[in-house]
């Protein structure tokens, strides 16, 4: 029922929109954003959106949605008037998540799944840090390079290449030159005098296994999952890549 | 009218009072319960008696033959021989001022193997192992260096025993399970006890004050079988060492030994259990026999950087022990190489399974 009275607003939407002047690229219904920063937003979204002759949308919003958000930001584009070829990043405040989406092929297959997990991986400490402003820049940012041909690149992933590159080198260091200097020390203590037993002289002569008592401990399992992605279909029928994280 | 009887809560120790009319046996510190059966199974396997360990003593005879007597001014160490075999340098520190004595006799041993490696079959022995040491200064590997290598036989006492023992032990079979919700861990624990015995034969321990025992025990084993009555005879070409420990001092290394062997063959008879931890075990034997005997080992030394370095190789078996110096240049210029090598590698790697892209 709530997805079908959303559906509805989306029409009413959509046809306010095409009476009107087009579609709006910045729409923050969730207050998130100051006036200096949306209108930075939206040239940048329209800069973007006719360079690479597509829609990038930003949406913000503060009611709390019972599905699934990629659904809700996918619907909302799709029934939004919006070109074919586009992406929409979409806040929702209520839910705590944000969601990237794309549509059409060339956009698809230029931000694809990788790089939608990237910007998100990005951005998400952003959010939760309440810097939504710059998230959205970074999203607008990443949007510019992914499309120009380029590639979205965590710069944390150098970093993290390089702290493993020298963790590994240390602890593979380390053993092998542990491993030399050990060989020069072959002296030690026996430990006992196994090699001095007389053969087949071991007897058994008792023994017993005797049950004491019983303990059982009971923990919780966490489920941890708060991410997600992919590709998926819209209420319109309309096929989609995307991606979301919580914050 | 209620009979108390006195049980310990094998769990925690605490007290539990067991009234017969009630029948009730709950601890009452740590809640745990249990059945009267158990308890008085428990009791009845705690190990309290004091472990015996018992030997008779050696009898010496002196051995009258003429020997020569070489002692070392710098570490004083000193070995015997038949007086044709001359020392040039000390086996234990590599020095090569050496004073020569004539003794009238020494005491005798009751066993001797007889070196089954001659000279040449040890230096090719200790060629080989050096020779796989990357990080050995290279001093040690000079064929010059171990052509100074002296067959010695060494003093040690053997002991003999017929040994009985107890051990209990604490263990544990864990289950788990989920039922979507919350995991289980269900852990049961049990009293096992197990009695047996067992024999050994020959179980050395070094009588040389000069030489570290780490060293003479990592050259072991030695194989009896070759053993025969001492003759001085075997002397010849060689040294021996002269004894410094009497048997009395070397029993405790002798009955730690023999007791870890006898716990080790008890816990193999354990299992179908996640956990098991030795809580008590007792050993107890009489009359064991002891043993005078010289066994064959080679030794290398060489002083480096101030330190005294032996190397020990079985005159049986050519097993080489010891402790060998590291080369520091070698050493950094090794670790260097690897830690580059390794570093653009695994960086490489590390970039593209973390989804880096060029």
């Amino acid at each position: 029922m709530k997805k079908c009275l959303s559906l509805i607003l989306f029409l009413i939407m959509a046809f306010a929109m095409t009476v009107s002047a087009g579609p709006n690229l910045m729409v923050d219904e969730a207050g998130l954003f100051h006036d200096v920063e949306k209108n930075r937003m939206e040239e940048r979204c329209e800069e973007l959106s006719n360079r690479y002759d597509m829609d990038v949308v930003i949406v913000t919003k503060n009611d709390f949605y019972d599905g699934d958000t990629m659904i809700e930001a996918a619907d909302y584009y799709d029934y939004g008037g919006y070109q074919k070829e586009g992406v929409i990043f979409w806040i929702n405040m209520a839910n705590r998540e944000v969601v990237i989406v794309t549509s059409g092929e060339r956009v698809k297959n230029s931000f694809d799944q990788r790089a939608i997990d990237d910007v998100l991986d990005e951005i998400s400490p952003m959010l939760s840090n309440g810097e939504y402003g710059l998230a959205a820049l970074s999203f607008l940012n990443s949007v510019d390079l992914v499309m120009r041909g380029g590639s979205f690149q965590n710069p944390d992933v150098l970093n993290e290449a390089l702290f493993s590159g020298f963790l590994i080198a240390t602890v593979v260091t380390a053993a092998v030159v542990i491993y030399h200097v050990k060989a020069l020390r072959t002296k030690g203590r026996q430990r006992d005098a196994s090699s001095y037993v007389k053969p087949h002289s071991f007897n058994l002569l008792r023994q017993g296994d005797v049950f004491l008592y019983r303990r059982v401990s009971k923990t919780e399992i966490e489920n941890s999952s708060n991410r997600s992605g992919g590709s998926f279909t819209g209420s319109s029928g309309v096929s989609h890549g995307g991606g979301k994280r919580s914050f | 009218m209620s009979e108390i009887l006195g049980y310990k809560c094998p769990n925690c120790g605490a007290n539990i009072p067991f009234d017969a009319v009630s029948q009730n046996l709950k601890c009452g510190h740590c809640g745990t319960e249990y059945n009267i059966e158990t308890l008085e199974e428990y009791n009845q396997n705690i190990l309290e008696k004091e472990d015996v360990y018992q030997w008779k003593e050696h009898k010496d005879q002196m051995e009258t033959l003429g020997q020569v007597e070489y002692t070392c001014p710098s570490c004083g160490g000193s070995v015997i021989s038949d007086g044709v075999t001359s020392a040039t340098s000390c086996p234990y520190c590599g020095s090569s001022i050496i004073v020569k004595e004539q003794v009238d006799g020494s005491l005798r041993p009751d066993l001797v193997i007889p070196f089954a490696l001659d000279k040449k079959q040890a230096i090719a022995k200790m060629e080989e192992e050096l020779s796989r040491k990357f990080l050995l200064p290279k001093d040690f590997k000079s064929k010059r260096y171990i052509e100074t290598i002296q067959g010695v036989y060494l003093p040690y006492w053997l002991f003999d025993c017929n040994s009985s023992c107890s051990a209990r032990f604490r263990t544990t079979r864990t289950r788990t399970w989920n039922d979507g919700r919350y995991r289980y861990v269900q852990t049961d624990y049990y009293l096992v006890y197990r009695d047996g015995t067992m024999a050994f034969e020959k179980v050395p321990v070094d009588a040389s004050k000069k030489i570290e025992t780490e060293l003479l025990e990592a050259v072991e084993p030695f194989d009896y079988s070759a053993a025969v009555d001492f003759n001085a005879a075997y002397l010849s070409g060689f040294f021996a060492d002269v004894r410094q420990e009497e048997s009395k001092d070397c029993i405790a290394r002798a009955n730690k030994r023999i007791h870890e062997s006898m716990l080790e063959a008890l816990t193999s008879t354990v299992f179908g259990y996640q956990s098991c931890i030795t809580e008590s075990s007792n050993i107890h034997f009489e009359g064991g026999d002891v043993h005078y005997a010289l066994l064959p080992v080679y030794l290398l030394s060489k002083t480096y950087r101030d330190k005294v370095y032996t190397f020990a190789i079985n005159g049986q078996s050519g097993k080489v022990v010891g402790e060998m110096p590291v080369d520091i240049k070698k050493a950094i210029l090794m670790g260097t190489g690897i830690f580059l090598v390794t570093f653009i590698v695994a960086a490489v790697i590390s970039f593209f399974l973390l989804g880096g892209r060029l």
